[in-house]
């Protein structure tokens, strides 16, 4: 029985009830609050009439890779949402792809893949920076065809640096350089913004307290040409759907 | 290697206390990895299947919890 049906009937009681409806009550209000304690802390998503064309991936809290991290951690796990990208590609149902972001960075080659897999999917995607896109962030943010930030998120920029962990592998300067270089080469690749900028943004010692790196406010990534436009939701799947049609139209994408 | 705004300890704190105990489930064309969550409750975990489809189902969601019976008590 649905619970949508169980409320109906709480709702309007049958006129002419059995008489073994009685018995049946006592296991039924022991499965209720079972499920009751189930659904604490969902949200009842209202239901569509229609199967949606576009579908969405949230990038949120840490982006996990070759480490489970602790409990406490709200993580992104890539080994799911590299399928769900294949997923997505192949299902001639899905149109188009909108990832929405909310993260404090990760894991530097799961992110990358994620990354790789977002730039190189043959349909429309859209990207969307709401709270944060920090760090590892930065490359998801840039992977989509198109890329928004709302007015008041964030995008933090700087080095990778030592306190990374590489089980077994002694970290050198040299290893921190090239990973730091796959991130950058990535950027560069796929956004506006130049390899001569980012470095300056990455390696900026006035703008953070304690630290080296930029902080960036909604704007300031347009500015620098990281993400191509300030938008919020509307304009986010407007751009989306625009790109769909342009692709049905038979126009190519990027 | 993390690359993350997020400080390392605040990152890692319990990863020492931190010792899951997963149960595989066979599920459709893959396997489900769950976690004891209580009275006859487990969290998804993760998924293992090879049909990409597999993954957009809501059932098998990381964190997603299911019920399960025991054959014992059934």
């Amino acid at each position: 029985m649905t619970q949508l049906s169980r409320r109906r009937q709480r709702l309007q009681p049958k006129r002419t009830q059995p008489i073994n409806e009685k018995l049946d009550t006592l296991p039924q209000k022991e499965e209720n609050v079972l499920q009751n304690i189930q659904e604490l802390g969902q949200s009842i998503i209202p239901q569509q009439q229609q199967e949606s064309s576009i579908h969405s991936i949230s990038i949120i809290g840490q982006v996990e890779g070759h480490l489970i991290l602790p409990p406490q951690n709200k993580t992104t796990k890539y080994e799911h949402v590299i399928p769900q990208l294949v997923a997505i590609e192949q299902n001639p149902k899905i149109k188009g792809l909108l990832v929405l972001l909310n993260t404090v960075g990760g894991d530097v080659e799961a992110g990358l893949a994620i990354a790789e897999m977002i730039a190189t999917l043959s349909k429309p995607t859209v990207s969307l920076v709401l709270g944060g896109g920090h760090s590892i962030g930065v490359p998801i943010a840039v992977s989509a065809d198109y890329s928004f930030i709302t007015e008041t998120a964030t995008m933090t920029i700087h080095p990778i640096r030592l306190t990374g962990l590489v089980i077994g592998v002694p970290q050198t300067y040299e290893y921190l350089d090239k990973m730091q270089d796959r991130v950058i080469k990535f950027v560069t690749k796929y956004s506006r913004v130049t390899e001569d900028k980012f470095r300056q943004l990455m390696f900026c010692t006035d703008q953070l307290a304690r630290d080296i790196g930029t902080v960036m406010v909604g704007k300031d990534a347009v500015d620098d040409g990281l993400i191509r436009e300030v938008g919020g939701l509307s304009e986010a799947l407007r751009k989306l759907q625009e790109l769909v049609d342009e692709q049905e139209a038979g126009r190519v994408v990027h | 290697m993390l690359w993350t705004i997020m400080p390392l300890n605040v990152v890692m704190d319990g990863s020492e206390s931190h010792q899951p105990a997963y149960t595989e489930i066979p599920w459709k064309s893959g396997i489900l990895l769950v976690e004891e969550a209580g009275q006859n409750t487990a969290r998804v975990v993760r998924l293992l299947s090879t049909d990409p489809a597999d993954y957009l189902e809501p059932a098998a969601q990381p964190g997603r919890i299911i019920e399960y019976k025991n054959k014992n008590q059934a």
